[in-house]
């Protein structure tokens, strides 16, 4: 299927060269295939020999069961394996694997592939499974020394363990490069949190996902974005010490567990929370003041909202005496 | 105005389409910035953007990377990639006018070989 065929493109055409796009530069053409289905890309390899080689140097691995409908687990595994020997010995920019709950992987091919990609220097690991065989994730990940991006949502801790309700991280951390971590079903307590901090200087965006366990104080210097979505077990309450901070996401614990230090300028907050009282004066306004995008809904930010409105240091929020219980509320600049 | 030298195979399609990539791509880069326009609006006018001859689009692509504008780049990436979609290896020389340089034999063996292992 070509593009608008006017009589004017096909004369041109075939006036000067008729193949542009395989004189590309070869960063444009990763990024053009990164986009194209990857069944399409292995059968690209014979189109021609530029081609052939590109396909074989694939810098982006996108992996999802969709677009293998139908087909067995066996049959995957076989393509995957397949794409790797393929595969010229070079780096790999990201490896994305997202499979689904029906039919699930060999946790031993999963092992394989993710140490492939470390091997190969990865940059982006973006792995989803809905079933892991191990409670402990595989500690090669988090040795990376080029991983600038990690997402992991694997599911819980298999069942037959008793101990533990999400998967657990090893003891060695040190990612120097991480920039983005995001991380579903996983216990982070506050050693894990810090080892992850203290090793990335420049981890920007954190993501917790049903993962944050039992933290105390969130301290980083880089920090810009910062999501804690569920907790595991009971939040007691945590302060949070990211001067840059310019995005926040909380859902799941009450307003009056979170404190601020070295009090950050959001740009964007999204408060879920879950309280029913809030009695303490409220950090909070300085950190929303200058916020652009602000959603807060749960029964304790009525309340603080409602105190706040009395002595007027918010003029923005007009209509807060009308908000009902859990009603969502969405502002934006 | 005068476009930015850039590297080409065709100065002539560059110079042709290079005011036009720069001007819009301007404004393609602040509307995406700014939180006024609607998205539908914005998809179909990017839709528009590159409903171009071929050597426009690649042109654009180009420039875009030449400027280094995401979003442009992003969009244009994309639209080769529409482009290639599900189609088979004939077709994609077809489309883009791709030389198939391998002999009869060497290509035999590829098929073979993608037919083991990829499908």
């Amino acid at each position: 299927m070509e593009s608008s065929d006017d009589e004017h493109a096909m004369e041109s055409d075939t006036e000067t060269e008729s193949d542009l796009i395989s004189g590309l530069p070869e960063d444009i053409l990763q990024k053009i295939l990164s986009c194209v289905w990857i069944r399409t890309v292995v059968r690209m390899r014979r189109v021609s020999r530029k081609w052939m080689e590109l396909c074989e140097s694939l810098q982006f691995i996108r992996l999802d069961y969709r677009d293998f409908e139908h087909w067995k687990v066996e049959k995957f595994t076989r393509f995957v394996n397949n794409l790797l020997l393929v595969r010229r010995k070079l780096d790999l920019h990201t490896f994305q694997l997202h499979w689904n709950p029906h039919g699930p992987l060999n946790c031993n091919d999963v092992r394989m592939w993710i140490g492939y990609a470390v091997k190969h220097n990865v940059k982006v690991l973006d792995v989803k499974l809905c079933l892991y065989d191990k409670t402990v994730l595989p500690p090669a990940i988090f040795t990376c020394r080029s991983l600038q991006e990690l997402n992991l949502q694997w599911g819980n801790a298999p069942y037959r363990d008793y101990d533990h309700t999400g998967l657990v991280l090893p003891d060695i951390i040190n990612l120097p490069s991480l920039k983005k971590l995001t991380l579903r079903d996983v216990e982070v307590d506050e050693l894990s949190l810090n080892r992850f901090i203290a090793r990335s200087p420049g981890l920007e965006d954190l993501n917790l996902i049903d993962s944050a366990m039992r933290l105390d104080l969130i301290a980083s210097k880089a920090l810009k974005r910062l999501t804690l979505d569920g907790f595991l077990g009971e939040c007691d309450g945590f302060t949070i010490a990211a001067p840059h901070l310019i995005g926040f996401e909380c859902t799941g614990c009450s307003l009056e567990a979170i404190s601020w230090r070295d009090q950050p300028s959001l740009e964007s907050a999204r408060i879920d929370t879950c309280g029913y009282s809030f009695d303490c004066e409220s950090k909070f306004t300085g950190v929303l003041k200058y916020a652009k995008k602000l959603a807060l809904f749960g029964s304790d930010i009525k309340v603080w909202l409602l105190k706040r409105q009395a002595c007027g240091s918010i003029c923005c929020f007009l209509s807060l005496i009308f908000l009902l219980e859990h009603t969502f509320f969405y502002y934006s600049c | 105005m005068t476009a930015p030298t850039m590297t080409s195979r065709s100065p002539t399609s560059t110079q042709r389409s290079s005011p036009r990539s720069l001007s819009t791509a301007r404004s393609t880069s602040s509307t995406s910035t700014a939180a006024a326009a609607p998205a539908e609006d914005l998809k179909s006018f990017d839709a528009e953007f590159v409903k171009v001859d071929r050597a426009t689009l690649f042109d654009l692509i180009l420039a875009a990377n030449y400027l280094n504008i995401k979003g442009l780049l992003d969009l244009t990436c994309q639209t080769v990639a529409d482009m290639i979609k599900d189609n088979t290896p004939e077709e994609i020389r077809k489309i883009f006018n791709i030389k198939n340089d391998f002999t009869p034999e060497e290509e035999a063996e590829v098929r073979k070989e993608n037919q083991w292992a990829f499908e």
